[in-house]
């Protein structure tokens, strides 16, 4: 059984995705586990920080886990890893089904019945394909005469109209903290 | 000297790759750049209900590439160490600089290694039945505790981070840093009333520290007596008054109240309530306050920070006046002053910032004892859950998970809801009794900033503080309620 949930606007590295999570929970079965789960996620980041009307930092990046769930019976255990090559990957299954051996029968321990999952009317157009596409953009933000990023231009639009708005903020300090 | 190379040995990488990315990453000028490996490898285990209900292991990789130029920083990171990724992705950090190339400096320099964590077998390469064991031992020590433990929650975690950094003035550096730490809650039920209690420890050691020093029993007795304690905890009394903080975890206060605004980006920015306070008083001369990476075994410390500086003791607060900042390179560079080892990330998706490592005031010459008999009626907190501060005005509030009145000198009865409100450049000015008893905590501190957790040491000895807020939840009375 595979449960990997996939959102992205590449069709093409979606069906790869699949496949991969389809085949890791085929060899989780074949090594003897009675069900298995796989998840596949695959990030893209972009941020940008501005202080005091400028671009204090820009970040931008990619990256990708895999993790596995394995059953055998009641017991279960999962492993992870965002090392994708073929031995990355095996060593993360045989990981897998070594650590269930050890983990205690739990009654309630399994993974749902398909019949049981809820289903979406529709697609909630939850993605934005113009979001990312940092490339050609961040270039631009490198000096701020040029035309920035649109998220960056939204980023260097509230302080300053938080300083307007509230003039004794004079500088602002985006943290927050708890130990 | 004996340098383990676990990046060059596992990747392939040599020095010629990483002057190649390096000069990358400052191909479109810029004051600096910095390459992180990573390669982190964890194991977790948690028992409920006396069942092993999970357990897990991972493994995670990465490398991120980081360019200065002034004040702005271009980070981009991959998890794939491939050339070309790396290339990639400092070519991306590189869109922070507009300008001609710049090149790194030719030649790396390594400084001698420490080694202040020299486990033989790392944990997470230890035996998962012999983790096992110390999860089910925990299970039945709380339970064995007392009838009323009726819910018990013991977990186990280790990880093994490797890192390499290297940057373009010539730093290169490499570590590997062991993590353990083992957790038990537990809640004790009566038909009255329901309360719990938590413990835990461990530090950069190798699995045989929960054999010996710090058993699997020690935290799980602790957890029990706690949870246990509170089942007879009386209201907490509201208003101000005298408070004595316990030894040891209670120095979370201090890495709140102080420690943050002693972090060098707040005050290069000016946006620390001790920003321009260098050489003026800010406590009582009674308080000395240092951070201090160095200490040998524990969670918080250091062999070198995440840009590859060695760690430091530092002087924050020697006798009430303060010293110091902690510093990492930027704030280092830009506020022209020594860094003092104290950048760090919580992985290479991250940049680094000041951060502590472990943070105590130093031992003081009263007795304990003497400081609870100097208090008239108080409350004697012994024990914080989370806490949290303001950095712009040092406003801070904990919340005291066990804590007693003091009545007349004397510890009475134990409180429940208490929580301490103050201000961290004031409240050190009231301290007027430092113990002779410093310890540090068990090993159980993640401190979270911008986002990043990393793994910090904090410790006091018992001290006295004149005046404090206390939020309690007793109904307001005459005795219970001091001005």
């Amino acid at each position: 059984m595979s449960t990997a949930q996939l959102e992205t606007g590449n069709p093409k590295l979606a069906t790869d995705l699949k496949d991969l999570a389809q085949d890791i929970v085929r060899r989780a079965m074949s090594g003897g586990a009675t069900a298995a789960e796989c998840v596949i996620r695959e990030d893209d980041e972009f941020s940008t920080l501005v202080r005091l009307g400028q671009v204090e930092t820009l970040k931008e990046s990619g990256s990708k886990a895999v993790g596995v769930r394995v059953f055998y019976g009641k017991r279960t255990a999962s492993t992870y890893s965002s090392d994708f090559s073929r031995a990355g990957i095996d060593r993360m299954l045989s990981s897998a089904l070594e650590l269930a051996k050890i983990t205690s029968e739990d009654p309630y321990a399994g993974i749902p019945d398909p019949s049981q999952f809820g289903a979406l009317p529709g697609d909630l157009d939850l993605y934005f394909p113009d979001v990312y596409s940092l490339e050609q953009n961040a270039s631009a933000t490198r000096g701020e005469q040029k035309k920035p990023h649109s998220i960056t231009i939204r980023a260097l639009r509230i302080p300053k109209g938080a300083r307007s708005m509230l003039p004794p903020v004079t500088r602002s300090s985006p943290t927050h903290m708890v130990s | 000297m004996d340098r383990n190379r676990f990046f060059f040995q596992h990747y392939g990488l040599n020095e010629r790759d990483l002057e190649r990315y390096l000069a990358a990453a400052l191909s479109a000028g810029g004051d600096y750049a910095d390459l992180y490996f990573e390669y982190l490898s964890s194991t977790s285990l948690m028992v409920d209900e006396s069942m092993v209900k999970s357990a897990s292991q991972g493994i995670s990789a990465g490398c991120g590439v980081r360019v200065i130029a002034g004040e702005r920083t271009g980070y981009a990171y991959t998890d794939d160490l491939s050339p070309e990724r790396i290339l990639h992705a400092a070519h991306t950090a590189a869109l922070i600089a507009s300008g001609p190339a710049k090149t790194p400096t030719v030649g790396f320099q390594e400084k001698p290694a420490r080694s202040l964590y020299p486990v033989t077998l790392p944990s997470v390469d230890a035996e998962i039945t012999a983790k096992v064991e110390l999860v089910m031992r925990a299970d039945s020590a709380a339970r064995a505790y007392d009838r009323r433990i009726k819910e018990v929650r013991a977990s186990y975690a280790d990880e093994l981070r490797h890192i390499l950094v290297v940057a373009s003035d010539g730093t290169f550096a490499e570590d590997s840093q062991p993590l353990a730490r083992m957790n038990v809650s537990c809640i004790a039920k009566t038909d009255a009333s329901s309360a719990r209690g938590s413990s835990g420890g461990g530090g950069r050691v190798a699995l045989d520290f929960f054999f010996g020093e710090k058993t699997p029993e020690y935290f799980a007795n602790e957890s029990a007596r706690q949870a246990i304690l509170q089942l007879d905890a009386r209201e907490a009394p509201a208003g101000e008054m005298e408070v004595v903080l316990g030894p040891g975890w209670p120095g979370v206060l201090l890495h709140e109240a102080i420690g943050h605004g002693l972090e060098a980006d707040f005050n290069r920015k000016q946006t620390s309530a001790f920003t321009g306070l260098i050489g003026k008083r800010v406590a009582s001369e009674k308080c000395t306050v240092v951070d201090n990476g160095t200490m040998p075994w524990r969670r918080g410390s250091l062999n070198v920070d995440d840009e590859g500086q060695p760690t430091q003791n530092t002087m924050l607060i020697e006798k009430g006046i303060l010293k110091g900042y902690l510093s990492d390179k930027l704030s280092a560079r830009l506020m022209g002053v020594a860094d003092t080892g104290n950048g760090r990330r919580e992985s290479y998706e991250h940049i680094p910032m000041p951060r502590m490592t472990n943070t105590y005031m130093l031992a003081g010459e009263e007795d304990p004892q003497d400081i609870i008999h100097s208090v008239k009626r108080g409350v004697y907190a012994v024990n914080f859950g989370g806490g949290q501060v303001d950095i712009t005005n040092g406003k801070f509030v904990f919340s005291a998970s066990e804590a007693y009145l003091i009545e007349d000198g004397q510890i009475t009865a134990p409180i429940k809801g208490a929580t301490l409100i103050g201000n961290g450049p004031d409240v050190l000015t009231r301290v007027s009794m430092v113990g002779n008893d410093l310890k540090l905590d068990e090993g159980v501190g993640t401190c979270g900033k911008d986002g990043q957790a990393v793994p910090v040491g904090v410790g006091i000895p018992t001290i006295k503080i004149d005046r404090l807020t206390v939020g309690g939840t007793a109904k307001k009375d005459v005795g219970s309620f001091m001005q």
